[in-house]
């Protein structure tokens, strides 16, 4: 990884990551890699997420009973983890995306003040 | 933890697959196998972090984090150390004060009494209408006695000799003690004479209650007799201090009062009186009570069913439960009161001197003399105590045995004297007094809970001086954050009204949870003097309060560290909204950990994720 690279990247906020992982479960369970690769296309290759963060945040989400882990099999028949959102994680789903939503037009209205 | 560990035990497997099928996807991607796999790793992380990570999202890691906050405080104290003396003295003394109170409610209210299954004692309490006509009456303090001169519904719980001794005799319980005061004891023939205070106690004082003797043997039956000769057994804790623990104090002789003693034996540890609260340094038999007073005093009360003294104690057999045996005690403890040798309350239609008819409040006798009983003659004995009695009551006949009393020798009674007039007889009818009947009765009151000692008078001032010290310590609390940044403050403010809400209540009662279970047979370890930090619970109300009231101190103190030297990046590297911690002096690395924990953070993620704060836009997080 080169410097040129890390000072592009942009960096999101702990609890954020959360509230991603917690949408893209919203479309059904899926395994950690999944969960990655989604996030990094859903939002055309912008968040580029550091893999390995992903796991104490999986962990974070389950230890909060928000989401609930699964043995499954992959597309490609290979066994994986699955995770899958729980009532209480879509609820907090909704939750936490009010907030963000808030900090987001807050930080837009002091960059960009309105008149 | 338990569910973590089964979710990371594959944690490792989880990883290597993960960055399997990142490789499959470079590869597919068109890279060469080598350069898939490095870039996947490379993209992956730090493997080792990223578990160290995940573990620590399960781990309870609240000791170190508490180490390092104790570690970061002490280097905050030499920094500024004006501040920091007077918010630690001012905790100090609150921790003190709370730390105090919290041993005196310990030992007066809290410890279940230190005997063998304290949830079968009972203690026996007398009640009834009017004060009973004796000639003395001692209260020992054991349970909240009511006899002051003409008050209504009075109750105690002490009882003359002879009851005792009947009740004994009766085998409705397992075992009897009785005990009371010995009143002031000079020792003497042990060094410089000093005032001890000791308990009289009947012989199976110690073998009902289950005591055990820590060196020598207990009382026994067959020391309590007259003829006896007098022994003694002492308090661990005064053997200790005043016989220096020697063995030979056993089978020593010393005097009290003049009289010679024996010592016999010491008395388990955990034992200093069974009222709570109650410290003897010694037990002596009921019958050396006779030696040791003053003849004048004791007024041969050993004998007298006039002088009640003693507080009786039963263990309940387990075949009768206690209402059974209620009702028999109270029944013996009637009859012998009423139709007793000497009787001391009045049954109601008793024959006595007649008294004229006199208006007046409940207590005064009404009198309707001669004629029928205007109501129904009672057959049955009245229910225990009730209210007062508000209307002329006509007492009907009395169980037969009125009329065959020995003889009735009828003490001067306590309410207005009455005229002479000499009785009609007639034998057919029942005398027509309209005296209700005092009646005297028993109720047996589990021991832990009747025997109250200085509990009762204690009782609410200690819990509102509790309280009192609980508001002091908020305030203190809320004063220590005063050197926060507005901004902060009242979030600030709000973690330290909890914090310090957790220190009295949680604090006290987290590591006083024994009320509830103080029936138990558990009976913990109660020394001779409650000493600061010899017993768990002092240890663990002092820990919760100490570490509690640290660790809020010190975060507040962090976050406002870390405030300030966050704004102070900002403004020195214009553009550039960089924050990044690991560059400064060492007290702000733990501030990120610090001040994600205060503001509710799940886990504490250290190394390059940092929190964002929202008054704080310059600290940020890669993901």
């Amino acid at each position: 990884m080169s410097t040129k690279e890390e000072r592009e990247r942009i960096e999101l906020l702990q609890g954020t990551l959360d509230l991603l992982i917690l949408r893209t479960l919203l479309r059904g369970p899926a395994h950690g890699h999944a969960i990655a690769k989604t996030i990094e296309f859903n939002s055309d290759e912008v968040l580029q997420v550091e893999q390995g963060s992903l796991y104490p945040a999986l962990h974070r989400l389950i230890k909060r009973r928000w989401i609930s882990v699964e043995e499954g099999t992959s597309e490609n028949n290979r066994r994986a983890k699955f995770y899958r959102l729980t009532r209480k994680g879509r609820k907090q789903l909704k939750v936490e995306t009010s907030k963000w939503d808030k900090l987001a037009g807050a930080i837009a209205r002091i960059l960009r003040p309105a008149g | 933890m338990r569910r973590g560990r089964r979710i990371l035990e594959e944690l490792d497997r989880d990883i290597r697959e993960h960055i399997e099928r990142e490789t499959q996807d470079n590869i597919e991607r068109g890279m060469t196998p080598e350069e898939a796999r490095y870039a996947a790793v490379r993209k992956f992380g730090n493997v080792m972090r990223v578990k160290e990570d995940t573990r620590d999202v399960w781990r309870i890691a609240w000791i170190e984090e508490l180490w390092q906050d104790i570690r970061y405080g002490l280097r905050m104290l030499r920094n500024s150390p004006g501040f920091a003396a007077v918010a630690v003295l001012t905790l100090a003394l609150g921790i003190g004060a709370n730390t105090a109170i919290f041993s005196l409610i310990d030992a007066v209210m809290l410890r279940s009494l230190p005997v063998e299954k304290p949830s079968e004692l009972v203690v026996l309490r007398w009640s009834a209408r009017k004060a009973p006509r004796i000639n003395g009456y001692m209260s020992s303090g054991d349970c909240p006695s009511n006899l002051r001169f003409g008050a209504a519904n009075p109750s105690g719980c002490s009882f003359s000799e002879p009851m005792f001794r009947e009740i004994r005799n009766t085998n409705q319980f397992s075992g009897v003690a009785a005990f009371a005061n010995a009143g002031p004891l000079a020792l003497t023939g042990n060094g410089p004479a000093s005032m001890i205070s000791g308990q009289l106690v009947s012989g199976d004082f110690f073998n009902t209650l289950g005591l055990r003797a820590a060196a020598g043997r207990v009382l026994e039956l067959s020391d309590d007799s007259p003829t006896a000769a007098p022994v003694a057994v002492l308090n661990y804790g005064h053997w200790q201090s005043s016989f220096g623990g020697a063995r030979d104090a056993v089978g020593r002789t010393i005097e009290l009062n003049g009289v010679a003693f024996t010592i016999v034996g010491v008395v388990e540890q955990r034992f200093t009186g069974i009222t709570p609260g109650s410290d003897y340094d010694v037990w002596l038999p009921l019958a050396a009570g006779l030696r040791i007073s003053d003849p004048r005093m004791w007024d041969n009360r050993q004998d007298k069913v006039t002088f009640w003294w003693l507080t009786i104690l039963g263990r309940l057999k387990a075949e009768r439960p206690i209402l059974q045996a209620q009702a028999a005690i109270s029944g013996i403890f009637r009859n012998e009161m009423l139709h007793g040798s000497i009787p001391l309350f009045e049954a109601g239609g008793m024959p006595g001197p007649p008294e004229p008819r006199g208006g007046g409040g409940p207590a005064s006798r009404q009198v309707v003399i001669g004629g029928p009983a205007p109501a129904g003659a009672r057959a049955v004995p009245p229910p225990p105590v009730g209210g007062s009695q508000s209307s002329v009551v006509v007492g009907g006949g009395m169980p037969p045995a009125a009329g065959g009393q020995g003889s009735a020798r009828v003490p001067a009674p306590s309410a207005p004297v009455a005229q002479g007039q000499a009785p009609p007889d007639t034998p057919n009818e029942p005398r027509t007094f309209s005296k209700p009947d005092d009646e005297p009765t028993v109720t047996l009151v589990n021991a832990q809970t009747g025997l109250t000692g200085s509990r009762g008078r204690f009782a609410n001032p200690l819990y509102v001086l509790m309280f009192a010290v609980g508001i002091i310590l908020l305030i203190i609390c809320s004063y220590v954050h005063r050197g926060a940044r507005p901004s902060d403050r009242l979030r600030k403010y709000r973690e330290s009204i909890v914090g310090a809400s957790w220190i009295t209540p949680e604090g006290n009662r987290g590591a006083a949870g024994a009320r509830g279970g103080a029936n138990a047979n558990r009976a913990p370890a109660l020394d001779g003097k409650p000493a600061f930090g010899s017993d768990w619970r002092h240890f663990g109300n002092r820990f919760c309060v100490v570490g509690l009231a640290c660790d809020r101190f010190f975060r507040i103190e962090q976050s406002a560290a870390a405030a300030d030297v966050c704004n102070g990046a900002r403004s020195s590297r214009a553009g550039v909204h960089r924050c990044r911690f690991s560059s400064y002096r060492s007290p702000v690395r733990p501030c990120a950990s610090f001040s994600q924990r205060t503001c509710g953070c799940n886990s504490c993620i250290e190394g390059r994720i940092q929190r964002f704060d929202e008054n704080f836009p310059g600290r940020r997080e890669k993901v």
